[in-house]
């Protein structure tokens, strides 16, 4: 049963240069205690969307499209309600932690702090429920770290606090806007070893976003590949890592370590200026004439979706 | 060739009492040109710090550095100023090593006026390096953020190969890259090595990217250079 289901989600930026196209009639479903990984280059959407959800993008940003979550439409909801559901119903771990994390306040107070917002807790007994949380992240002295502030924490610690105040309400939906990025490859493996445990044992559903396909094949079951705004292929994780079938998510395979690194050719395309056709069409070695004409639909092959001529 | 004999470094840090933190200790290693050493280890172990000894930002203490057999703290002016230009460095953050202000064009211009290069060539040779590092000219006339960090990237290798260099110091130079960009980078990176013979100190702490790009390794830890793979 889906949990969260985007329907036909439209999101474009007014700026000085021309109305930003970020995220273009995408269309998702997160399924209850399933993780869904969006994977796709830089400035493709993926966060975009996760902002979305979450009703946090800035104030020149249209929005159209539905987002329900458990029947209700997110992008209609009264912004009171819409703070119930932030931190208790639906969680954001935020990409960069030294920047996610207040630098005057401490880390018992931060992961605290939707014990006191949702269930009006006072502060010693947030304080309290921040060292189990601490705990529950493999902390070593939970005890002193509440005590600590994030600059005396690594990149990867302050990752786990971060990970702590997301499931302190135990949330249906966990949102991971790049939590691995600009980390260790141990520090990875530690990571998404316990954000995949913390899934589990609150039987919450969780939207990966990352660039990281070794991360997205570690822990989703679901993968659902974006390029240029659009999604291009979504398939179960094992099909997608066994044969993907866009020729975009064939070149981003082809460019991993164990594959050789061979690049796909050219950069993405602006999302100021639409190309028409397949956006994938410049870099693609199949492109033909009907790829730089028509626009392809997303089709269905089994219980996978492509958006492709080669498959029609 | 760049050779580091008996290199060490260290930080002070605490207060009020200070405590020396040794970083380097006692490293020796020869770099050698058209070849690449990749050097490994986990965050704070001293990567970054040997490269920046290895370009002469940082003064070892003790130690030596040796480019082309001359000790490069002994170098007159003149001398110096030919190291600086030979021996570069091209930083993990690709965004933050370029002026946010200037525009693109501007940021290689300042290395040609440096050089003394006359304003007649300039165009031809910023045309022909952005041709070697893959953009089109229209880029020139784009301000940093409005382009992605792997073009980033190659702007600042732009404007390191502006200066003909012997050897380049790479600081993570794709850690902050999508995976596909990474690939597109260190490529480039491979294919400038065969062209014009540089030599690389490829810093990283991905083994698959290191064992990819590296003829020999060197794992750094608790301040101790093991080389793992000769070349």
């Amino acid at each position: 049963m889906p949990l969260l289901t985007i329907e036909k989600l439209e999101v474009n930026f007014d700026t000085y240069q021309g109305k930003v196209k970020a995220v273009k009639k995408v269309s998702l479903e997160v399924i209850s205690q399933e993780t869904l990984a969006l994977i796709g280059e830089t400035g493709c959407g993926k966060s975009v969307i996760a902002q979305s959800i979450l009703r946090l993008l800035p104030n020149n940003a249209q929005i159209n499209g539905k987002i329900l979550f458990r029947d209700l439409d997110l992008l209609k909801l009264d912004e009171k309600v819409m703070a119930s559901i932030r931190g208790k119903e639906i969680a954001i771990i935020f990409q960069n932690p030294s920047l996610a994390l207040n630098p005057v306040y401490s880390i018992g107070l931060q992961v605290g702090e939707p014990f006191r917002i949702h269930q009006s807790a006072s502060r010693n007994q947030s304080i309290q429920e921040s060292i189990r949380l601490l705990a529950y992240m493999k902390f070593e002295k939970p005890g002193s770290a509440v005590k600590m502030y994030p600059f005396e924490f690594s990149g990867g610690m302050n990752q786990r606090v971060l990970i702590a105040t997301a499931l302190a309400l135990h949330p249906a939906l966990l949102i991971a806007d790049e939590p691995t990025q600009g980390l260790d490859r141990a520090l990875i493996k530690q990571i998404i070893k316990q954000l995949d445990r913390a899934r589990k044992t609150y039987s919450s559903s969780l939207l990966l976003i990352t660039h990281d396909l070794t991360v997205a094949q570690a822990i989703s079951d679901q993968i659902a590949v974006m390029y240029a705004g659009e999604i291009v292929e979504q398939a179960p994780t094992a099909d997608f890592f066994q044969k993907p079938f866009h020729p975009y998510s064939q070149g981003l395979l082809g460019s991993l370590p164990e594959n050789g690194f061979h690049p796909i050719p050219g950069q993405s395309p602006s999302l100021i200026e639409t190309l028409p056709g397949c956006q994938f069409h410049p870099r693609c070695k199949w492109a033909a004439d009907q790829c730089r004409g028509e626009k392809p639909e997303l089709l269905s092959i089994d219980s996978r979706w492509v958006r492709c001529f080669l498959y029609d | 060739m760049i050779e580091l004999q008996q290199v060490s470094y260290g930080f002070s840090r605490g207060w009020p009492r200070k405590q020396y933190h040794i970083v380097l200790n006692n490293i020796s290693v020869k770099l050698q040109m058209g070849k690449t050493f990749g050097l490994m280890g986990n965050s704070g172990t001293g990567k970054t710090t040997l490269g920046k000894v290895a370009v002469g930002l940082i003064r070892p203490f003790p130690g030596k550095v040796f480019f082309h057999g001359n000790d490069i703290f002994q170098l007159t002016r003149p001398e110096w100023l030919f190291f600086r230009r030979k021996v570069q460095m091209l930083f993990q953050d690709p965004q933050g090593s370029l002026n946010p202000k200037k525009r693109i064009d501007a940021s290689l211009w300042d290395v040609l006026n440096n050089i003394q290069v006359s304003l007649y060539q300039q165009r031809e040779i910023i045309e022909n390096v952005l041709d070697i590092v893959g953009l089109a000219t229209d880029f020139l006339f784009r301000y940093p953020d409005q382009l992605s960090g792997g073009q980033n990237q190659r702007i600042s290798l732009a404007r390191i190969l502006l200066l003909k260099p012997e050897f380049i110091v790479l600081d993570e130079p794709t850690s902050a890259l999508d995976i596909s960009v990474q690939a597109q980078i260190l490529v480039l990176l491979r294919k400038l090595q065969e062209t014009h013979g540089l030599g690389y100190l490829f810093i990283s702490h991905d083994p698959e990217v290191v064992k990819y790009m590296s003829h020999s390794i060197g794992i750094l830890e608790n301040g101790t250079l093991e080389i793992i793979q000769e070349g």
